[in-house]
């Protein structure tokens, strides 16, 4: 039974492309409004996933439900209310931004507005006169976007979004689908390699190697400050670690080649105790922070490199 | 519903094919020939009918080249599509892989009719403009009328579209089969050469469609010079013979298309 705040309920699925298995029964779900971003090495299976879920590739086993429908049954009911990006789009080179983008809109059942509407808010108003053979990779991809987005779907699976596309352009696009997300209620599914954009946008993030769900967890909770390690920065770094090594509540200190001193923090070791006793050593302390675990650090654990 | 996704992805397709310089070329090159007709049968108001410059006109352009270009076209077009991601960018869409398909052969159906259909008006106006349009006539006894021949040349060319149309059938299935233009190219040529080749030693001709091609005009062509023809058998025995084909190929690609992970 698939809860009514379960946008996309994946359970068991395999894919086996001859020999080679891409997939090997992974499970995950999309709650509804938030956005989800899948992240893996090259060859781990996040396309395959994708591709799945959007009907062009058929699963070997196992079930997808989206908004409570199992895909293998209700594929056009399910794509009439989704949007999709393929990773690197390929379009008729012929015809224009428009036209294209009108035909796209027709094959979903909606009128010439709704592909203005989608132009407009990708910002191709400029080029809806050029042959999309004639785009820039950037603003193909914008392309891709625009078609993804109309008539406002409930769900958006994006395969690379930022693929190709320079950090302005790919700093907008993020905005842009935060935005979709907030505002509009719409749940996203992303893979990504930028473990910065990740972060960034993403609610929830699943790691798949090898054709296996490793991880999942939510973004916030894996980004949160770690008050048992301290990123040090003082006149005398060297010293310093030595100093804090010789303290009883210090388990590990470290100097790290950009000048800060990393401690980790043992049982009763204080931020406050170890700042006072670099200070009343004669240290110039001049800050004290806790570290941050990032999204980076988390993938190459679970990923094991 | 689902003629309404069909009429959706037909109108897509359609649309593709008249921005594709290669179409035009398909639907062009068989009238344009038409002009170097004139040298293997010349074409003169000698108060004699001209009806038989149709006949080699159309065997001369649209029975050969034309309908090797249009298979061509059509395995190429829908192979592409396959090889350089469209197809997948379209069935990202709520349409069904058969609508795609199915609305891909449509257009191919539309353009090798217009094809052929540009090609008789264009004979047509070539004999009404320099020769004679009176029918046929022998020992000062009229044979066939001009409209008799204006229906029996209309039953030709309804001959002529059903062997296209199963061409085509043919090359959306080797586009289908390749996956990549040039190889869906060559198996569509091997596969049409190889017909041709074996069709008369063994005796099959009568069942293959491509000899309607040759049939219908030739049929034609023996009622111009005073002779009786059986075009409306002719015309069956097309059908008869690219309704199979028709069905088939069409389906054959689509289970094989459904079959397809569609992988960049």
């Amino acid at each position: 039974m698939v809860s009514m705040d379960v946008c996309v309920q994946v359970e068991q699925l395999r894919k086996r492309y001859g020999r080679t298995e891409a997939l090997r029964g992974i499970d995950f779900e999309v709650r509804r409004g938030e956005i989800l971003g899948l992240l893996g090495p090259n060859g781990a299976g996040k396309s395959t996933t994708l591709g799945i879920l959007c009907g062009l590739v058929r699963p070997t086993a196992g079930r997808v439900s989206v908004f409570g429908l199992d895909l293998s049954r209700h594929r056009l009911a399910i794509l009439e209310r989704t949007g999709t990006l393929l990773e690197r789009p390929s379009f008729p080179t012929r015809l224009t931004v428009r036209r294209l983008a009108r035909l796209h809109a027709r094959l979903k059942g909606l009128g010439s507005e709704s592909a203005e509407q989608a132009l407009r808010r990708a910002g191709l108003m400029d080029w809806v006169a050029v042959p999309a053979g004639r785009l820039s990779l950037g603003l193909r991809q914008r392309l891709g976007l625009a078609l993804a987005i109309l008539g406002e779907p409930e769900l958006l699976i994006l395969d690379e979004p930022t693929s190709g596309l320079d950090v302005e352009s790919a700093g907008m696009v993020l905005d842009f689908l935060r935005q979709l997300a907030r505002e509009n209620g719409v749940t996203i599914l992303f893979s990504s390699h930028h473990m910065g954009e990740v972060e960034r946008l993403c609610d929830r993030v699943a790691i798949i190697r090898q054709g296996v769900i490793v991880s999942v967890a939510d973004t916030a909770g894996l980004l949160a400050w770690n008050l048992g390690e301290l990123e040090v920065f003082t006149d005398r770094p060297e010293e310093a670690a030595a100093l804090a090594r010789t303290l009883a509540g210090t388990e590990r200190a470290e100097v790290e080649p950009s000048g800060l001193v990393r401690v980790v923090l043992g049982e009763g070791g204080t931020s406050h105790g170890l700042t006072r006793s670099l200070v009343e050593a004669g240290f110039e302390v001049r800050a004290v922070i806790p570290a941050r675990r990032s999204l980076e650090t988390h993938f190459r654990e679970v990923i094991g490199t | 519903m689902m003629v309404s996704r069909f009429r959706r992805a037909w109108a897509v397709e359609t649309a593709r094919m008249v921005r594709s310089g290669f179409a035009w070329t398909v639907a062009a090159v068989p009238a344009l020939m038409m002009g170097l007709v004139p040298v293997i049968r010349p074409v003169i108001r000698d108060g004699r009918g001209d009806y038989d410059f149709i006949a080699t006109a159309m065997t001369a352009t649209v029975c050969t080249p034309g309908f090797l270009l249009l298979l061509v076209w059509m395995a190429v077009w829908t192979a592409s599509d396959l090889a350089d991601g469209t197809a997948r960018s379209l069935l990202i869409r709520p349409i069904r892989r058969s609508d795609y398909l199915l609305a891909k052969y449509a257009a191919g159906l539309m353009l090798g009719t217009v094809m052929s259909g540009l090609a008789l008006v264009t004979a047509w106006l070539m004999m009404w403009m320099l020769g004679d349009t009176t029918g046929v006539a022998y020992g000062g006894e009229v044979v066939f009328t001009s409209d008799q021949l204006v229906v029996s040349g209309l039953l030709a060319f309804v001959a002529t579209v059903f062997a296209l149309w199963a061409g085509c059938a043919v090359a959306v299935l080797a586009g289908v089969l390749t996956r990549h233009p040039g190889p869906a190219a060559v198996l569509t040529l091997l596969m049409w050469l190889t017909l041709e080749l074996v069709k008369y030693p063994m005796g099959i001709d009568r069942w293959v469609f491509t000899t309607s091609l040759e049939t219908a005009w030739q049929g034609f062509g023996d009622l111009c010079r005073g002779m009786d023809a059986p075009l409306g058998r002719t015309v069956v025995r097309a059908v008869v013979t690219a309704l199979p084909v028709i069905v088939i190929c069409p389906a054959v690609a689509v289970a094989v298309f459904h079959q397809r992970d569609l992988t960049p």
